[in-house]
């Protein structure tokens, strides 16, 4: 894996009517990673596919995928790149058979496999008109169109959105099988934690338009702790941890997130204050909760 | 192989993998020589990115306990020669491992014979029975 990044967004800004979808984003996606892109509804996740994909012009800021502007796209740089919207298909009425011929032989490296095994895995018959498949199997066609020309870039809005446990997994092995070579960068936002968490390598998270959180999962969870203080007496209303998230108060008890845990430093805040200190790993679902409430630092003693 | 991978757990996966590996060497599940699955053939048993288990696999060849064979594989290891060990010499490894136990334990309030047997009962679940005994069996 180089460090040449597949995506570079500088302060991407974008506004719908007077409503910023995006406010100064940046967003670096090194060549080769797995990015699962996550953030509450309304944060921007969609709109910063958009930009990625050029399908939408930022009112400020620079996009550059695969080192381009992807407004200005020519051919070649399109076929470089694939895009799953977040909803709809083209042509309802046309049979899977048809829009599959329409779209293959604009693609020199279109993968005739792939794309059977693709049809097999999701039982989906060539023949059937795409609004006579159940919602799962649009969304299979549109990644089998998004991935059979062999894309260097992959962007996929909400894939797994809407599938049953079964077909979500195959949708997860799908995108498995893609990667792994180092060559292909996938880029994919999800609610669906526990899937981020298998398929993705990096995470980044999106917050009111603005980037939160980025790194390599496991960086990220080596570096988060949930730390119960437990004090004699009354807990003091604020502590100074390094990395402090989330802050809550329970009875004599403080539970501090943090990202960024400094065992030492802990300690050492611990024992000044007079609290025996208890640190617990957390997983990613637990994290985005903690980062997500009321921006960062709650207190829930009145609860 | 069987691995048990709870990806939502706190401890990366890559971590997970290392050490679930670490036991099977460590108890004889996996004895030397025995080949491992292929990157790609565990990443999809076990729904996971190759990069992850990529880099469980890299960082247990780089601690000895399996051997990448350009080609042909991953091959597990034998167990480091407890004779090597007799002078009473402590590896760096265990010597850490051995501090953060001490740490917790007192700081959980246990006492010396207790700790020792929270290791001795530990020890007898990853290795059943000592590793000569079983070499004379057979």
């Amino acid at each position: 894996m180089t460090n040449e990044a597949s995506v570079e967004l500088e302060g991407v800004t974008k506004f719908f009517r007077d409503v910023p979808a995006l406010r100064g984003l940046d967003l670096k996606v090194p060549r080769g990673c797995v990015l699962g892109l996550l953030g509450r509804n309304g944060a921007g996740k969609s709109t910063a596919l958009r930009c990625m994909a050029g399908v939408e012009r930022p009112d400020a800021g620079t996009v550059r995928v695969l080192g381009l502007d992807p407004l200005r796209f020519d051919v070649a740089a399109r076929r470089r790149v694939g895009y799953l919207a977040e909803t709809g298909v083209p042509f309802p009425a046309a049979r899977v058979s048809r829009l599959i011929a329409l779209c293959a032989p604009l693609y020199p490296r279109w993968n005739d496999a792939l794309q059977d095994e693709l049809l097999r895995r999701f039982g989906i018959s060539p023949r059937a008109r795409l609004k006579e498949l159940s919602l799962g199997q649009q969304r299979a066609v549109g990644l089998l169109l998004a991935i059979c020309p062999e894309p260097e870039l992959l962007i996929l809005d909400e894939p797994a959105a809407n599938l049953d446990t079964v077909v979500r997994r195959e949708f997860l092995e799908t995108i498995i099988g893609l990667v792994g070579d180092g060559d292909r960068t996938v880029i994919f936002s999800s609610h669906i934690l526990s899937d981020v968490e298998r398929v993705a390598d990096r995470i980044a998270v999106v917050h009111r338009g603005a980037l939160r959180l980025e790194g390599a999962l496991d960086d990220i969870k080596d570096a988060a702790r949930r730390v119960r203080l437990t004090f004699a007496g009354e807990p003091p209303a604020e502590i100074a941890l390094p990395g402090l998230v989330a802050l809550r108060r329970r009875g004599r008890e403080l539970l501090a997130t943090l990202i960024g845990y400094d065992e030492a430093e802990t300690a050492r805040v611990a024992a000044a204050l007079g609290a025996h200190v208890e640190a617990q790993r957390l997983g990613l679902e637990e994290l985005f909760i903690d980062l997500e409430g009321q921006h960062g630092i709650v207190d829930r003693s009145a609860a | 192989m069987f691995l048990p991978i709870d990806p939502s757990s706190g401890l990366p996966v890559y971590r997970q993998i290392m050490e679930q590996v670490r036991r099977m060497v460590v108890a004889g599940r996996l004895a030397a020589g025995e080949k491992l699955p292929s990157v790609r053939d565990l990443a999809v048993t076990l729904g996971i990115n190759p990069l992850t288990v990529g880099k469980a696999y890299g960082e247990l060849e780089r601690l000895g306990v399996v051997e990448m064979r350009r080609g042909l594989g991953v091959f597990a290891l034998a167990p480091r020669d407890e004779v090597a060990h007799a002078r009473g010499e402590v590896p760096p490894g265990v010597g850490a491992a051995a501090r953060r136990l001490v740490l917790e334990a007192a700081q959980a309030g246990l006492t010396l014979p207790q700790t020792a047997r929270a290791v001795e009962s530990e020890w007898r679940d990853v290795r059943p029975r000592p590793a000569i005994t079983e070499r004379k069996h057979r």
